[in-house]
């Protein structure tokens, strides 16, 4: 005897209208692509590159953080410059002390550092022989926090600054491998130490009064 | 065409995208009290249902395919957390490729866990973004996880972008379980 075939149980696909789905996507499509013409009309005046044409001779080897820093004890690179409105800036081996700091526009960690130093900058001021200087480097318009003339104008930056050029020849000739990169520089125009990344006030503020002492 | 147009562009979709997720989201919620909102729900499922997977598909296509625009086109450097994301993406445009060819119904199985583990990562490339602080105190010269490439909209990086793709693939994929679930 054959088993019955059980009755078949009404299908339980959900009830609903079938919405125009080609036609919906089409249209929000349509509409985006019509808002991003709209938010990316040119506005008539863009604002140029912020390349710098700085001349350097000699340079560092990468700092490599693991193996102790062969940089140290050895002469920094000599660079010439200017800043984002064009006055020249050299950093040379001129027997004073030095505090080098290579900056990237849109780096959080550079964004941090900079505001500290500036009010640093303005409570303590610099000991006597030693001088300050920083480099604008690894700028690109298509990043965030472009341009870095405005950036560091609107922080109040008091240090001058070297623009670095398109293929950041100042930060390869400094061995730079993260920002902030920090360059401490011995009054005989060598490296007294190189750090990668942020440093506190106290750090500085010790490098700085090392750096000062006869 | 230039990448700052194509940001705009991706980033809108990114917003359009994460805002039907949340409407979608919405709906399933509140469809469990009935009401108009199981009518919606049932609209949602019978317009997507069977046609989630390969929706899902296409979703994963153009995230990859924008990934490869801005590290081969755009010149990004792809950081640590980008590859993560890649990891989970990339698969997902070619099983799911394979899964709508087939008309594979369990594939949910093997996505959805693979987009939320890509969700999360974003979520989490998001927030070093934002709170630098969770992360080291530098930015790596070459490709920093930290440094935002793209900014649109006041809020829109490359990690929401690729939230938007992830969290679209999970929905998309559990509408077409619901749809399945129903037809049995």
């Amino acid at each position: 005897m054959m088993a019955k075939n059980p009755p078949a149980r009404p299908s339980q696909a959900p009830s609903g209208r079938r919405l125009p789905l080609a036609l919906i996507l089409g249209g929000l499509f349509t509409v985006l692509l019509i808002v991003t013409v709209f938010l990316t009309l040119d506005p008539g005046e863009s604002r140029a590159d912020e390349y710098g044409e700085p001349a350097v001779s000699g340079a560092l080897p990468l700092l490599n953080p693991t193996a102790g820093d062969a940089a140290i004890g050895t002469p920094i690179p000599g660079v010439t410059g200017a800043g984002f409105d064009g006055a020249p800036v050299a950093i040379t081996d001129d027997g004073r002390a030095k505090v080098i700091i290579l900056l990237a526009h849109w780096c959080p960690a550079c964004q941090s550092e900079v505001p500290w130093v500036t009010a640093w900058l303005e409570q303590n001021g610099l000991p006597e022989g030693v001088d300050f200087y920083s480099v604008a480097t690894s700028i690109d318009r298509n990043r965030e926090n472009w341009p870095p003339s405005t950036w560091l104008e609107d922080a109040g930056w008091p240090v001058p600054v070297i623009v670095d050029d398109r293929s950041g020849t100042v930060s390869s000739a400094f061995g730079l491998t993260a920002f902030p990169f920090w360059v401490f520089v011995n009054a005989d125009g060598t490296v007294f130490a190189r750090v990668a990344g942020g440093i506190g006030a106290g750090v500085l503020e010790a490098v700085v009064a090392e750096l000062a002492a006869p | 065409m230039d990448t700052a147009t194509i940001s705009a562009f991706f980033a809108l979709s990114a917003v359009a995208i994460l805002m039907l997720v949340v409407i979608t989201g919405a709906v399933w919620l509140l469809s469990m009290g009935g009401g108009p909102a199981a009518a919606w729900k049932s609209t949602i499922v019978v317009s997507l249902g069977d046609r989630a997977v390969l929706l899902a598909w296409l979703v994963a296509l153009i995230a990859t395919a924008g990934s490869l625009y801005y590290s081969e086109v755009a010149g990004f450097e792809p950081c640590a957390y980008c590859w993560y994301q890649r990891i989970a993406m990339y698969p997902l445009a070619v099983i799911l490729g394979v899964a709508a060819w087939r008309r594979d119904r369990s594939i949910h199985l093997y996505a959805i866990p693979l987009a939320a583990i890509g969700g999360a990562i974003a979520v989490y490339h998001y927030l070093v973004q934002r709170f630098p602080d969770l992360s080291t105190g530098s930015c790596s010269a070459t490709a920093p996880c930290r440094g935002i490439w793209v900014w649109e909209l006041g809020f829109v990086t490359i990690p929401v972008m690729a939230f938007a793709c992830f969290a679209a693939i999970i929905t998309l994929l559990g509408i077409g379980r619901s749809r399945a679930a129903a037809s049995r």
